[in-house]
């Protein structure tokens, strides 16, 4: 699902964080001297050569779907100095800050970065946010993380069949890929790097990417099925069966890219800032085993004692 | 609906006249080298009971600590209990206390903390926090990989892991504004002999706020070894 507009009605509320485009690479947003990377168009991060199976996932600023335009930004700077990290001291990006003002004239006041609650306010001519976000007043109807999910997306489909209830486009389940990705695996775990390495290059073959070479880790195999599985129902399972989902999730805030607009430069510009709301992620190692189910303990109590932390 | 209404209506007809939980069990978790109070957070450690005069294997019930290392709930139902201290930042016990509860009990417990950070020396220079202290380790012998050292700030006097503003505790470390001490390894002489230093960023002038340290290692539960908490105030404008 991707923005109302969109759908007719129908809306996600899960988006990409910017860790997951990470997978693929960070994007140069920030020049060598640590100032941000101006950019001409809202569009520009596409004329990057990024990886076609990340253009397929991921919806990034600048592209369009079904008539509209994907043009998440979430407030203009009337000026910018300095670098992104003493930036980032300053614009913390919390819900709070977001509602500081919200300004409905061209004058913005005295503040240098300005947001707004409505993609109906303008600052000299020019969207203070998109139509698509970053909105603080639709919470996570609009996206919070700077991208949208591109993946199960039919363009071809019209506004109105992709109504609330309406639409048929079919949940991947299981594919080809996810059966390369646990032979490629298992292969590692035991050694058989070649057909490791054979397996991963199918998938890479396939996606338009780089092929791997010889010197892989169990990362890149990991990470291989992380960006080819995404939003696949997989990653969950995967943080957990590795037993690696108490160090992911350990205290963990996601990342956004979130686009801004410098007013007197006419640039645009992309700060890696931790998602608006702030949420934090974590896994306790007690949950890798669930509980035993109580009306089972209840028939026979020689199941007792329950696992650990239960 | 209307059927859940008169399903509640039906169910609450039958009067219930089995007697409220009265009795209090309550006490401090005491720090082995320190001889004081454990220092924790709320929920930095949990009170395990198990009521065993109500049934063989029954499920556990926890009280949380609270921030100055005490524990109290006063609706407890008297019987008999085994009761230990458990998912806090010191050595498992395996010695269950076995008794009974009724009336108040008071009952203390003493814990072999993972690690204590001693030496804790705190300092404002401008918008700046630093926090410095070494770490010593009551029983080095298979305790679990030391993860980090975590500055804490809050503006009211409840601060800890779990309450704590966030943008002074930047625990990513491909962040450039990162500001735990990451240790990440096993207890040895060289943590023995670091001072170590935390740099709290970006307070506001002329604010009072509360920090402290916590320390904790990759066991079940990575709670923390705290430091003592510090008042410190930023000069005005």
């Amino acid at each position: 699902m991707s923005n109302r507009e969109m759908t007719a009605n129908g809306l996600s509320r899960t988006y990409p964080s910017y860790d997951y485009v990470e997978r693929y690479g960070e994007l140069p947003v920030v020049n060598a001297d640590g100032t941000p990377t101006r950019f001409n168009n809202l569009s520009d991060l596409l004329t990057l050569n990024l990886e076609p199976r990340l253009l397929a996932t991921v919806y990034f600023p600048g592209m369009t779907l079904r008539g509209y335009t994907f043009d998440q930004q979430r407030g203009i700077y009337k000026t910018f100095t300095g670098s992104a990290a003493q930036e980032l001291s300053n614009n913390l990006n919390t819900p709070n800050d977001v509602n500081v003002t919200a300004p409905s004239t061209d004058t913005g006041g005295s503040v240098n970065l300005i947001f707004s609650s409505s993609s109906n306010y303008t600052f000299r001519g020019h969207n203070i946010i998109g139509v698509v976000g970053f909105n603080p007043s639709t919470g996570d109807d609009n996206t919070r993380t700077g991208f949208y999910i591109r993946k199960y997306i039919n363009y071809n489909a019209s506004i109105t069949a992709c109504n609330l209830y309406q639409s048929t486009q079919s949940y991947i389940d299981m594919r080809y890929a996810e059966v390369l990705l646990n032979r490629a695996e298992a292969d590692y775990e035991l050694g058989m790097t070649s057909d490791a390495l054979s397996c991963i290059n199918q998938i890479r073959d396939r996606a338009g990417a780089t092929e791997a070479t010889g010197s892989m880790t169990i990362d890149t195999i990991r990470n291989e099925r992380d960006k080819e599985l995404a939003f696949e129902h997989q990653y969950w399972w995967d943080l957990r069966r590795w037993r690696i989902a108490d160090q992911v999730l350990d205290n963990r805030k996601l990342y956004a890219l979130i686009p801004y607009w410098i007013a007197d430069e006419n640039k645009y510009i992309f700060l890696k800032q931790v998602e608006p709301y702030q949420r934090v992620y974590n896994f306790q190692k007690l949950w890798y085993y669930e509980p035993l189910p109580g009306s089972e303990l209840a028939k026979n109590p020689n199941l007792y004692p329950n696992n650990p932390g239960y | 609906m209307t059927a859940s209404i008169l399903v509640a209506a039906h169910a609450c007809s039958k009067v219930d006249n089995y007697a409220a939980p009265n009795a209090v069990f309550q006490g401090n978790i005491i720090d082995s080298v320190t001889g004081q109070n454990l220092l924790t957070e709320t929920a930095g450690a949990e009170i395990e009971l198990l009521q065993t005069s109500w049934v063989a294997n029954p499920d556990p019930y926890y009280i949380p600590s609270k921030q100055d290392g005490s524990y109290q709930d006063s609706r407890i139902f008297s019987g008999t209990y085994s009761v230990i201290p458990t998912q806090g930042a010191f050595w498992p016990i395996t010695d269950t206390l076995k008794t009974q509860i009724k009336g108040t009990i008071t009952q203390n417990f003493t814990v072999v903390p993972y690690l204590e950070i001693i030496n804790f020396t705190d300092s404002v220079n401008a918008d700046s926090l630093v926090m410095t202290c070494n770490l010593t380790c009551p029983e080095p012998n298979g305790l679990p990989e030391i993860l980090e050292i975590w500055p804490f700030v809050n503006s009211t006097p409840f601060v800890g892991s779990a309450a704590s503003i966030p943008n002074y505790t930047i625990s990513d470390n491909t962040n450039p504004s990162y500001n735990l001490a990451a240790i990440n390894s096993n207890w040895d002489s060289t943590i023995a002999a670091t001072t170590y230093r935390l740099v709290v960023h970006g307070l506001l002038p002329g604010q009072t706020y509360y920090a402290r340290l916590g320390v904790r290692v990759n066991d079940s539960y990575k709670k923390y070894d705290f430091s003592p908490i510090v008042t410190v105030t930023t000069a005005g404008h």
